[in-house]
């Protein structure tokens, strides 16, 4: 039964709890609140006069501005749920003042009025900032892909609340004759009672968004300041205060025209009136109730929240539309409606839309979009939006009013005189327009929720927005070079070199010179000269050089002025170098060696060689004259290296290789046998130089070496091995699209290789790719069924971690590889991967509801709406895993305790192996090492005794 | 107690089972903790021996295989106060692996005492090979320091 009713409501069994409390804080409240609406109306019009309502409107409009000021500040020191309960402590409290001021209004102070217009703001006001205030508090308990299926059936609360209070009040104030003013207790019981039930969420339930203190707190104009400025800075919060202009416009122009002109023109009498109303009122409640339980979630599920929030614009641009045809071809004589049947059924159909459709869609879709906006930041947000903008726009619109139909234009002194049939099209017309701006709105909107929903992700690393700097230094930034220009701390001067470095800023070279000239440190020395040389050659950046050249004593720093001056060949400075060939440091040799060989009028270039020649076979430093000698570039050398290819360092190795390709440049295409064979060298540099080379040789005929190294988890070589491939790519299409489908390929190649081939994908492959999405899909809920079976058995055996480990990368892996293909097929990016892996496979529940919202936005569906069904499930243990694997594949999940090893040894995963072994070992006393490949037998068996790593210390 | 072959020496797995165990690797991949644990050095000290004394420099970081360290610091009248004493799978010494800044106590052996080892210099070249796990033990290292300002402030 408790199943049916939740698959009926859309909601999942672990949310159940969350819903159900949430539903009755907000049943309760309005339950009380639809007594004190009562009461407060009654009595202010009945006791004080009607003509007071004008004044008392804008009393609650000073009072919610201020209201919101003091809230925007209190949202940042406090945490959601404690407002919440300070607000309705503080309403109850009120209600009791008012019971105690009305009961002595009775009998003592009756001519005391002014308490009733007191209940009436006050009620209203505590009214406005609790209703806005639950909806975050509801959103914080709910990650952002919940809160769109749950919100409504929690709001469902304030309408059968209402009913019942209503029903209640009507009850009492008929059968016992209770004067209103005696019930206003009823509210402050209501709000006691939501209060209780505050207590027993905060007991029962953590909030997933938590809305937590900042720890900075600024006064709370400043946080109206601050959150404006938040708004300038985010599309999505000015398409939505924009959006919320244009709806209020939109809004009080249609409840102008079905109130003051439909109804009041069908029904002149007041007790008819009001008749009409009771039943409109008990209809569409009932019809908003049912909508708002079993269609708003689905809607917002199927059409995603950006989508969802132009439906309410376009209903009211169609029923605006409506209007305006139906008043514009009625003056025109065009259709007759004597009886007014079709202007009623307009009136109440707009009314339908512009109430009813209001708490139905637009409010709940558009709190949705606050999903986008850390929790932190929706206390001022919504202060602005309700404090600020709201006001605002409903002063637009009453001024709007009017300005159009003449009423009150005393007041503004302003009229357009218009007739009473001209007013009544264009009413609609204008409310046409506006809304029609408001769908219009509604569409940036959506990519901005959608963008800013994907930066939500993992805000900790990418929250920080860095302003764009120009060339030109603006005021501020050459002021504050100047002035760290002259600090004596290294790290000011450093960081300011590299700023002048990478902006290229040449007004600067004369402070860099001199601080060249003038500093003992050799960091700083060094980012002077590499500043300089980053700057444009001039005759002043080369004079600081040959300063430095000259007075320079460290053989460091040399070698590093002598790189720079080399690339001025037009200035010959080849006597002063020439000098430096005899300095004691082999580098300062090199370099001044270098410098003299590249330099077009040195005429000695022949010696050069034969002292580099000289070096390399008799000195120890290899590494350095094999760099010296590569830099000569002349082929003929490149037999000389060639020995040193197979040499034990590392260093001397790269060097040997580097010169060998600096040798033969262009001349690379014989050696190719000998390139390829370096891309399976133990240095990353080989690899490189080597890659670097292929691109300047004829495309290869085995791809395969290529295509391996871009799993390597160095990101210069996947680049270059990318770049390799892109230039030869229709040769090797029909390679990386056989290999893209292999078994073994690793999550990373899939990723780069779908990178690189996806467009050129017909419609078969695309249809396997997503087969294979699906398999790993499948296996990411099977090895989850393992894994769970693995954390049942409670094993305490050493290995239990590591294989626990060991299956959660497995799982991992497979996820990302239903993720990659989700990217490619919804046409994005690596970082909605990235964002997206790290959101799901994060232990946050609400950086995992973020990671949902966001994919259930991604085009392509059918990979992920299985894969956010399966997170949606919670799976917490075999069983749940075996009815999701069920659901989602319609087989039955094989796994169960007697299949634990032999599905654990059917992995081919060689640590796993290995701890398999090990355990089995513990039991029989050896290894059965007889299948075992060689990575496990190196992880099981001690390292060769002559390279072993171990000491032994007694 | 690790099963010991060859007079006392762990095979590769059991490094990184040990490893695994270990906060400061504990979130970096199973893939990572088998590089590092092909430069982790097993060592075996008796009672009493002392690894390292207050104000020496640091450039090994310590992993405790099995017994237990007795972490002391000296008073002003030079005797020697008990701080702690750390256990199976605690470490001592993980900042000495970046940074070569004195030891702020002494640690010595409280009965015999296997350990896992780690030099700076072969970290050094580990992180320069393999940017990513360098990235995951600042990550971790972070994290602890963080911890560790916030317990002081509480």
């Amino acid at each position: 039964m408790r199943a049916r009713i939740l698959g009926l409501l859309s909601i999942k069994p672990n949310e159940w709890e969350g819903v159900l409390y949430f539903f009755l804080v907000l049943l309760v409240f309005s339950f009380g609140a639809s007594f004190a609406r009562s009461i407060a109306m009654t009595l202010l019009i009945g006791e004080w006069g009607g003509d007071k309502l004008p004044i008392m409107y804008i009393l609650i409009d000073l009072a919610a501005i201020m209201g919101f000021l003091r809230y925007a500040h209190y949202t940042n020191k406090f945490n959601g749920l404690s407002i919440f309960k300070f607000l309705l402590l503080s309403t109850a409290l009120f209600s009791i003042i008012a019971q105690i001021l009305f009961l002595l209004t009775t009998y003592w102070w009756i001519q005391q009025k002014w308490v009733y217009g007191f209940f009436f703001v006050g009620f209203s006001f505590f009214f406005i900032l609790i209703s806005i205030h639950a909806g975050s508090v509801v959103a914080s308990y709910f990650t952002a892909f919940q809160v769109k299926r749950v919100t409504s059936i929690v709001n469902a609360g304030i309408p059968i609340g209402g009913i019942l209070g209503g029903s209640s009040l009507l009850f009492l104030l008929r059968f016992f004759h209770i004067p209103p003013q005696y019930l206003v207790g009823v509210f402050s019981c209501a709000c006691f009672g939501a209060f209780l039930l505050l207590r027993v969420v905060n007991i029962h339930l953590s909030p997933v968004r938590e809305m937590q203190s900042r720890g900075t707190y600024l006064n709370p104009l400043k946080e109206l300041i601050s959150a404006f400025k938040y708004i300038l800075s985010s599309r999505l919060m000015i398409f939505m205060s924009l959006g919320l202009i244009l709806f209020v416009i939109t809004q009080k122009m249609l409840e102008y025209q079905y109130q003051t002109v439909i109804y009041f023109n069908i029904y002149k009498n007041d007790d008819e009136r009001i008749a009409f109303f009771a039943t409109y009122e008990i209809f569409a409640n009932l019809i908003l109730l049912l909508f708002q339980l079993f269609l708003t979630s689905r809607i917002v599920m199927k059409m995603g929240v950006g989508a969802s929030n132009m439906l309410y614009p376009i209903l009211t641009t169609i029923m605006a539309l409506t209007l305006f045809i139906y008043f514009y071809s009625k003056m025109q004589g065009l259709i007759s409606d004597s009886g007014m049947i079709m202007m009623l059924s307009l009136g109440i159909i707009t009314q339908f839309v512009n109430q009813e459709m209001r708490w139905a869609l637009r409010t709940p879709t558009n709190n949705l979009l606050f999903n986008a906006i850390s929790p932190n930041l929706w206390g001022s947000n919504k202060a602005f939006i309700n404090g600020i903008v709201f006001p605002l726009s409903t002063f637009l619109a009453g001024g709007l009013i009017i300005v159009i139909t003449g009423a009150n234009s005393s007041m503004i002194g302003l009229t357009l005189n218009l007739s009473e049939e001209q007013i009544y099209y264009l009413l609609p017309l204008i409310a046409v327009i506006v809304s029609f701006f408001g769908i219009i709105v509604a569409l940036p909107q959506w990519a901005a929720y959608n963008k800013e929903m994907l930066e939500s992700l993992n805000k900790k690393v990418f929250e920080r927005r860095l302003n764009k700097i120009s060339g030109k230094p603006s005021n501020n930034l050459k002021q504050m070079i100047q002035q760290k220009l002259n600090s004596t701390e290294p790290e000011h001067l450093t960081v300011v070199l590299e700023v002048i470095r990478v902006l290229r800023l040449n007004d600067f070279v004369n402070q860099v010179g001199n601080l060249l000239l003038n500093t003992q440190n050799f960091q700083i020395k060094k980012h002077c000269i590499n500043t300089l040389a980053a700057l444009p050659q001039s005759q002043s950046n080369l004079a600081y050089l040959v300063e430095a050249l000259h007075t320079e004593k460290e053989a460091t720093v040399l070698p590093l002025i002598l790189k720079d001056i080399a690339q001025f060949k037009s200035v010959n400075l080849n006597e002063d170098i020439e000098k430096l060939l005899t300095h004691p440091s082999a580098l300062v040799f090199v370099e001044a060696s270098l410098c003299l060989h590249a330099h077009p009028r040195y005429q000695r270039k022949h010696l050069i060689e034969k002292k580099i020649l000289k070096c390399l076979q008799k000195l120890p430093n290899k590494a350095l004259y094999l760099y010296a000698l590569g830099e000569l570039r002349q082929p003929h050398y490149s037999n000389i290296v060639l020995p040193f290819f197979k040499n034990e360092k590392s260093e001397i190795r790269v060097a040997a290789f580097t010169a060998f390709i600096r040798m033969l440049e262009n001349q690379l295409e014989p050696h190719k046998p000998r390139l390829i064979e370096a891309l399976n060298s133990r240095d990353k540099e080989i690899k490189l130089e080597s890659l670097k080379a292929l691109k300047k040789c004829k495309p290869l005929n085995d791809w395969t070496p290529i295509i391996r190294l871009l799993k390597e988890r160095d990101r210069s070589l996947v680049t270059e091995s990318k770049e390799l491939l892109r230039l030869s790519l229709n040769l090797c299409n029909l390679t990386l699209i056989e290999y893209l489908f292999s078994n073994k390929i690793s999550v990373q190649q899939r990723f780069e290789i779908l990178s690189l081939v996806y467009p050129k994908l017909n419609d078969k492959q695309c249809q396997r790719l997503r087969e294979e999405g699906n398999n790993a899909l499948k296996q990411f809920v099977q090895m989850n069924g393992l894994l769970k079976l693995h954390e049942s058995l409670e094993q305490t055996n050493k290995v239990n971690d590591l294989i626990t480990k060991i299956l959660q990368e497995i799982i991992e892996e497979h996820l990302l590889h239903v993720l990659t293909i989700i990217t490619f097929a919804s046409e994005q990016n690596l970082e909605f991967f990235q964002r997206v892996s790290v959101g799901l496979l994060s232990l946050n529940r609400a950086n995992q509801g973020n990671a949902l919202e966001v994919l259930s936005n991604a085009r392509e569906k059918y990979l992920t709406d299985r894969v956010i069904r399966y997170f949606e499930e919670r799976v917490n243990n075999l069983k749940a895993t075996r009815r999701i694997h069920l659901v989602l594949f319609e087989e039955y999940l094989k796994i169960d305790k007697k299949r634990y090893y032999p599905l654990l040894f059917a992995l081919e995963h060689d640590m796993l192996r290995a701890c398999l072994l090990y355990l089995e070992q513990e039991k029989i006393g050896s290894f059965k090492l007889n299948n075992a490949n060689k990575n496990v037998r190196e992880l099981l068996q001690t390292a060769k005794p002559d390279t072993r790593n171990i000491k032994f210390f007694v | 107690m690790i099963r010991h072959y060859d007079a006392g020496t762990m095979i590769p797995l059991e490094k990184i089972i040990v490893l695994n165990k270990v906060s400061l690797f504990s979130t970096l991949k199973t893939e990572d903790i088998h590089i590092i644990s092909t430069i982790a050095s097993e060592e075996v000290y008796d009672d009493g021996h002392t690894l390292f004394y207050e104000g020496d420099i640091g450039d090994r970081l310590f992993i405790i295989v099995d017994g237990e360290v007795m972490i002391l610091k000296k008073n002003k009248d030079g005797t020697e106060k008990h701080l702690a004493i750390l256990k199976e799978n605690d470490f001592l010494g993980e900042l000495s692996l970046f940074d070569a800044e004195t030891r702020t106590a002494t640690a010595r052996c409280h009965g015999l005492c296997t350990f896992l080892v780690i030099e700076r210099n072969d970290m050094e070249q580990l992180a320069h090979e393999y940017p990513a796990i360098a990235f995951g033990f600042i990550k971790m290292l972070i994290s602890r320091m963080r911890s560790m300002v916030l317990n002081n402030k509480t």
